[in-house]
């Protein structure tokens, strides 16, 4: 951080603190009975009425004289250890006749947070969560619970402490899926920023992550997951006859991997040391990131030269073509109406020979004799 | 998201946006403006969840919510006794910046969001922050070095 973005985060500083206080909707006359707890008492509104009759309390006691020491508003039971549940004994007796079936504060110590949390909703209990670092607890587990009970209301509210596990480092979560990424970070009381981007990885899972994993931040602060939306689909481009290194560029530049395994194979078309094709091959849809094995053609193939003398001139091309030979044609003239007309007289190499793949086959193809007007003298 | 979660969001969104709305409202306006995107919130928390980035969706609600209110764009002159290591002339030069410059730049050295996160909430995309934010950055560099010259 520069000294000029100091200054800014100096001065957001004080104008933080210049902004008003800001009306949470909790206290708001909106929240009473169209909440989604509306069946029952709403936690929070009990919250409410619980924070204002403390306020009350205290107002009442600050008004006597100041021998009253015993305090009226909180009466604080705290257990620490796992193993000491809290009792319902241990509850306020002035509040015990209105809490009747709800007396009882379900002992959540060693349970997760979500786990706890979910407990105490349903018995009824308000609570507020606090996050803690603990080296010896786990992350995300309870580890004390502390009845916050009024005389002035039947409300009772527990705070539990949560380990946020080891001092305030960020955990790596690469490779964790979104949803346990998600409740990681949030267990240790960060607050997460999910960013979608594309990967070979499968979708949904944790691909990145900022600050990087073992950075110091503390609780409160964002931190920023990249999320793979999953693989990107793209086509394998067409590479038949550019050399190693341009193909391969080409394949990186589309976004894949280069399959070690090179593979080789004759080919009449393509010049030795050029790539001949890929696999999979060309124009294939594939995850961005796939691995695309180069087949580069090699020299040194031979093939046998088919038979193709009296075939007709086409069909031999067509032939000596699909064995990856090249053909020359040379025309010979033959009478006129003879069979030959239009057929393979001879080839050279002949039928049967082995000849390197590209090698020029020369056929000789009959030709009728050019028309003309032959005046025979009378004898 | 139920009420009780919804509590612990509000208390954070509230914190987050009470430091980050100033500069796009005026410090005058930014207390109501949090208040109403927070109803806001309220009103719509069964849908916070869909949200990616709610914080950033709420920056936005109360930023159109504190324009509405039309009072004047001020900042606070930089309070020279707690804060000497501030330049005073870095309140001049924001408000000489555009309002997406300024927003910007608040949100990423102000506030530390992220490239990201002020992306969403600004409505632009990542690379667009980082352009705003070099030229709003050198903006201010000329300004306060101009200060410093002729003063």
């Amino acid at each position: 951080m520069d000294d000029l973005e100091r200054q800014l985060h100096r001065y957001a500083d004080q104008v933080e603190d210049a902004v008003g206080e800001v009306t949470l909707p909790a206290a708001g006359a909106s929240r009473s009975g169209d909440g989604p707890t509306s069946s029952r008492r709403s936690p929070l509104l009990l919250a409410v009425a619980a924070v204002v009759l403390v306020l009350i309390g205290l107002a009442a006691l600050a008004l006597r004289d100041d021998d009253a020491a015993q305090p009226v508003a909180t009466d604080p039971d705290v257990t620490i250890a796992p193993d000491v549940p809290a009792s319902p004994d241990d509850t306020d007796a002035d509040s015990s006749d209105e809490l009747s079936d709800e007396a009882a504060v379900p002992d959540v110590v060693g349970l997760l947070v979500d786990d706890a949390r979910q407990v105490l909703f349903d018995a009824g209990f308000n609570f507020e969560l606090t996050f803690e670092s603990r080296d010896d607890v786990p992350a995300n587990i309870v580890f004390a619970q502390q009845t916050i009970s009024t005389t002035a209301g039947p409300q009772v509210a527990v705070r539990l402490s949560v380990s946020a596990g080891v001092a305030e480092t960020v955990p790596n979560v690469i490779g964790e899926t979104q949803a346990s990424a998600t409740s990681i970070m949030q267990g240790l009381g960060y607050s997460v920023l999910v960013v979608a981007t594309t990967s070979p990885q499968e979708a949904g899972t944790v691909i990145g992550q900022n600050p990087a994993p073992g950075a110091a931040l503390a609780p409160g602060q964002v931190v920023e997951l990249s999320v793979s939306g999953g693989p990107e689909v793209v086509p394998v481009p067409d590479v038949e006859g550019l050399d190693l290194v341009t193909a391969i560029n080409l394949l990186l530049e589309a976004g894949f991997a280069i399959d070690e395994a090179q593979l080789a194979e004759p080919s009449a078309v393509v010049s030795e040391g050029l790539v001949v094709r890929t696999v999979p091959a060309a124009n294939t849809l594939l995850a961005a990131g796939s691995r695309v094995a180069l087949v580069v053609s090699v020299d040194g193939a031979t093939v046998e030269v088919p038979f193709v003398e009296d075939l007709f001139a086409d069909t031999a091309i067509t032939t000596l073509r699909t064995q990856g030979l090249t053909v020359a044609t040379v025309f010979e003239v033959v009478p006129a109406g003879s069979p030959s007309v239009g057929r393979v007289l001879s080839q050279s190499p002949g039928a049967f020979d082995e000849v390197e793949v590209g090698t020029t086959v020369v056929i000789t193809v009959g030709e009728a004799p050019p028309v003309t007007t032959t005046t025979t003298a009378a004898p | 998201m139920n009420d009780l979660d919804f509590d612990g969001f509000a208390q954070e969104a509230a914190r987050r946006l009470r430091r980050a709305v100033p500069p796009a409202v005026g410090v005058d306006a930014a207390a109501d403006a949090v208040a109403d995107a927070l109803a806001w919130a309220w009103e719509h928390r069964a849908e916070l969840d869909d949200l990616r980035n709610p914080h950033g969706y709420l920056y936005r609600i109360a930023v159109n919510a504190g324009r509405r209110r039309r009072r004047e764009l001020t900042l606070p002159p930089v309070d020279t006794v707690t804060l000497p290591e501030v330049e005073p002339a870095l309140v001049p030069a924001l408000m000489a910046l555009s309002t997406m410059q300024r927003q910007v730049v608040w949100l990423v050295h102000g506030c530390e969001w992220t490239y990201g996160e002020t992306a969403e909430a600004l409505d632009i995309s990542a690379s667009a922050v980082g352009t705003h934010l070099t030229r709003a950055m050198t903006r201010l560099r000329t300004a306060l070095g101009e200060e410093a010259d002729h003063g």
